[in-house]
C-alpha cells in the first residue's frame, strides 16, 4: 500500500482507480461521447433534405404520383429506363420474365404446406435482374391476401428480400392447409416518389383424397405382411394418391420399399416397442411425389438406414448403427427435424443434384457420436441449410461441407 | 498487498452481499451494497483474462456501466462495476412487443455502446435482451464476460461462448469474430423487439426488416461493414 485515497486518506494499492472504504474514484474517467461522424452527417443530411425539399417542390409540380395496376405482371416506366415486375411461384419462371398467374395446387387432407410468392425484377430492354437498383426506389412493399368465398385466410409472411431467392427482389412465404380453398394474393409497392404498382395472382388450394391404412383394418404386423400391402398399393393404388401409413409397434427386418405416392409414414409405441426398421428403407416417389416420415426407428448393423430417392422428411425418428444412417441421392433430398442421430458413420449424406424448397430445414435434431454428422457432397442451389436448435455432440466431424454450401449454425449448439 | 487480493478483501470487509446474480462453472456475479453510503454495485469474480475490464476502467460513457476497479492474479479477475438500476430488456418484452420507433431508440443506444467498445477494439460478443438495461430514456449494455479484444488479421478460433440464437455463426469457429459478430446480435435483437422471434423464423417487415436480414448475413463481409454504419441505417 504505497498511495492513499483523494477522499478519506485511506491506504491503497498504488494502481488503485477505487477507494473501497469510502467509495470514491481516484482519477476521474474520460467521458466517451456519441460518436460525431453521426451526428456530423445528421447535420448533413439536414441541409441536404432541405435543399432536396425545395428541389423537390419543383419537380412535384411536374411529377404527379401514378397508380399502376396489373395481374401478375407490369412494365414499370421509370425515368431511366422501364422495369418489368413479375410475381411467380417458380424461380427459373422468374429469370426467364414468366409470370404466373392463378395456380392451383393439390394437398391431402390433414398437411399443411407453404410456397414462395416471389417478386422479380427485370430489366425491361435487357431482361436482366435488376432488383437491386429497383428497390432503392422503393419505399415500402406489402403483401395482402383476401379469401374467396367458402375459402379461409391465407397466411403470409411480409415480403422481403431472401437470400433463398437471391435474384427476386421480394418473397412472401404463404402457407396454407388442404382446405384453404382459393384466395387472392395482391402485391403492393409504393416508391419514394409516390407511385404506387399493384400486382395480382390467385391462389387455389384443392383438397386430394387419401387412402389411409392402419393396423386394426389391414395386416402390416410382420415384414412379409407389409410388402405384401405396399405390391398392392402399387397395383391398385393410383400413383397420384397420397397413402397414410399407420404402423404398429413392431420390427421389421429386410429392406422395405415404399413406392411411387406421396407417404405419410407415421410410427407408434406400445410399452417399450416402437415402429422399427432394421433394414434399409427406399423411399421412390417420382414426379414431386415425397415422403413424410414420422416417429420411426431405424437401428442397424451397417448399411445405409434410409434411401431416399425422392423428397423425404423426417420428423421425430431416430437412427443408430448405419454405416449411413439417411442419405438423398440424386434427384431427391432429405430433411430432418427433431431426430437423433446417434453411433452411426455418417448420420445425413447430401449427395444429389437437385436443390429444393423454400425450407431447407433441420431443425431440433440431436446428433451424437456419428463419425460425421452431416456430409455435403453435391448440392446445387441457394437455400440456406438451417441447423437451428440441433445439437452435435462427439461426432468425429460435424459438418464436412464439401460443397461449400451456405449452411445457418448460428442457432446450433456445438458441445 | 496487490489489488486483485485488496478488492477480494473489501468486498468482505466493506460490503454486504445482497444477492447472487449468477453461478458457473467460470465464476460468480454478486450484487453488494457498501455498508457506509448504501450505493450498491455489480461484483464479478470469474476465471480469465480482465483485459477487457481494463480498458473500460478508465472510461466513462452514457450506454455502458462504469467499472469502478479490477483486479488480475493466476488467471482469475474480480471486479467491482456500476450497479444500472432498471428493467432487462427481456423483462420489457414480456410485456410486449415494441414499437418500431422504440426498437430504433434502443437499438441506436446500443449502437452508441457497441460504437465505443469497437473503438476500443473490444467485441462484446452477447448482445442479447438479458443484458440490455433500461434506465429511464436510457440504454445501457452490460455483461462483458464473453467479451474479448479483436486483433486484426489474427486467423484464430473463438471460443462458445455467446447465446444461442443471438450468437453470430462465426464465433462457433468459422472465423474470428471482429465487430461483425455484434451487429449480427443486434439485427437479431431488433427483429426480437419488433416480432418476439428469431429472424430465420419471422422477419420484421419493411425497412427493418431489411436492415436485420442485412444485420444477419451468414457471411459477415454482407453485413454492415461497422457499427456507424448500421447506426446510419437506423
Amino acid at each position: 500500500m504505497s498511495k492513499k485515497c483523494v477522499k478519506c486518506g485511506h491506504p491503497l494499492p498504488e494502481d488503485a482507480s477505487f477507494c473501497p472504504c469510502c467509495t470514491a474514484v481516484q482519477a476521474e474517467k474520460q467521458e466517451i461521447q456519441t460518436p460525431r461522424r453521426w451526428k456530423k452527417k445528421a447535420l448533413v443530411a439536414a441541409v441536404v433534405l432541405l435543399i432536396l425539399a425545395g428541389a423537390g417542390a419543383v419537380f412535384s409540380m411536374y411529377h404527379r404520383p401514378v397508380a399502376y395496376e396489373a395481374n401478375a405482371q407490369i412494365v414499370y416506366p421509370d425515368k431511366d429506363h422501364s422495369y418489368k415486375l413479375l410475381v411467380t411461384y417458380s424461380e427459373s419462371d422468374g429469370m426467364a420474365g414468366q409470370a404466373q398467374g392463378d395456380r392451383t395446387d393439390l394437398l391431402a387432407d390433414g398437411l399443411d404446406s407453404a410456397l414462395p410468392c416471389q417478386l422479380y425484377v427485370l430489366n425491361e430492354e435487357t431482361g436482366e435482374v435488376a432488383w437491386e437498383e429497383f428497390a432503392e426506389k422503393v419505399k415500402s412493399c406489402e403483401v395482402e391476401t383476401v379469401p374467396q368465398e367458402n375459402s379461409k385466410k391465407l397466411e403470409y409472411m411480409e415480403p422481403a428480400h431472401d437470400e433463398n431467392f437471391p435474384n427476386a427482389a421480394y418473397v412472401s412465404n404463404l402457407h396454407f392447409m388442404a382446405d384453404t380453398g382459393s384466395n387472392d394474393i395482391f402485391w403492393k409497392l409504393t416508391m419514394e416518389n409516390g407511385d404506387t404498382i399493384s400486382l395480382k395472382t390467385r391462389l387455389t388450394i384443392e383438397k386430394q383424397e387419401v387412402v389411409t391404412y392402419r393396423p386394426e383394418d389391414t395386416p402390416m404386423e410382420t415384414t412379409e405382411e407389409l410388402n405384401t400391402l405396399l405390391a398392392s398399393i402399387e397395383n391398385e393404388v393410383s400413383s397420384d394418391t397420397p397413402v397414410y401409413l399407420y404402423l404398429p409397434a413392431v420390427t421389421y427386418d429386410g429392406e422395405i420399399t415404399f413406392g411411387d405416392h406421396v407417404w405419410q409414414i407415421f410410427g407408434s409405441m406400445d410399452g417399450d416397442a416402437a415402429t422399427t426398421f432394421n433394414g434399409t428403407v427406399h423411399v421412390n416417389g417420382k414426379n414431386g411425389n415425397y415422403g413424410i416420415v414420422s416417429g420411426i426407428r431405424f437401428e442397424g448393423n451397417s448399411g445405409t438406414g434410409l434411401n431416399a430417392n425422392c423428397f423425404v422428411l423426417l420428423s421425430g425418428c431416430s437412427f443408430s448403427g448405419w454405416d449411413i444412417a439417411a442419405i438423398a441421392q440424386d434427384g431427391s433430398w432429405v430433411s430432418a427435424s427433431d431426430c437423433t442421430f446417434t453411433d452411426n458413420g455418417t448420420a445425413l449424406k447430401l449427395n444429389t443434384s437437385i436443390s429444393y424448397g423454400s425450407s431447407p430445414d433441420f431443425l431440433n435434431n440431436t446428433f451424437t457420436g456419428n463419425g460425421t454428422a452431416v456430409c455435403i457432397d453435391r448440392l446445387p442451389g441457394n437455400e440456406i441449410l438451417n441447423f437451428a436448435g440441433s445439437i452435435f455432440s462427439g461426432n468425429g466431424t460435424d459438418i464436412e461441407n464439401k460443397t461449400k454450401h451456405t449452411v445457418d449454425t448460428a442457432n446450433a449448439v456445438f458441445e | 498487498m496487490d489489488l486483485y487480493d485488496s478488492l477480494l478483501a473489501a468486498i468482505g470487509n466493506e460490503f454486504d452481499i445482497m444477492t447472487q446474480i449468477k453461478k458457473s462453472a467460470r465464476g460468480e456475479v454478486l450484487l453488494v451494497r457498501h455498508k457506509e453510503n448504501g450505493t450498491r454495485y455489480i461484483f464479478r469474480h470469474f476465471e480469465g483474462s480482465s483485459e477487457v475490464y481494463k480498458k473500460l476502467l478508465g472510461i466513462s460513457a452514457r450506454n455502458l456501466p462504469h467499472i469502478m476497479e479490477v483486479g488480475e492474479k493466476n488467471g482469475r479477475t474480480v471486479l467491482l462495476e456500476e450497479y444500472i438500476q432498471g428493467d432487462t430488456l427481456s423483462e420489457v418484452l414480456k410485456g410486449g412487443l415494441l414499437s418500431t420507433a422504440e426498437a430504433k431508440k434502443i437499438a441506436r443506444q446500443l449502437c452508441s455502446a457497441l460504437w465505443i467498445l469497437h473503438s476500443m477494439g473490444i467485441v462484446h460478443r452477447d448482445v442479447k435482451p438479458d443484458n440490455v438495461i433500461l434506465r429511464g430514456k436510457e440504454v445501457v449494455l452490460i455483461d462483458f464476460d464473453a467479451s474479448r479484444i479483436y486483433k486484426n488479421a489474427v486467423q484464430e478460433d473463438t471460443r462458445v461462448l455467446g447465446t444461442t440464437g443471438f450468437a453470430a455463426p462465426e464465433q462457433y469457429g468459422l472465423s474470428q469474430s471482429d465487430g461483425r459478430a455484434d451487429i449480427y446480435a443486434l439485427g437479431v435483437l431488433i427483429n426480437v423487439m419488433l416480432t418476439g422471434e428469431h429472424p430465420s423464423r419471422k422477419l420484421a417487415g419493411g425497412r427493418m426488416g431489411r436492415i436485420v436480414q442485412r444485420c444477419t448475413m451468414v457471411n459477415p463481409e454482407k453485413r454492415y461493414k461497422n457499427i456507424l454504419h448500421l447506426m446510419e441505417a437506423l
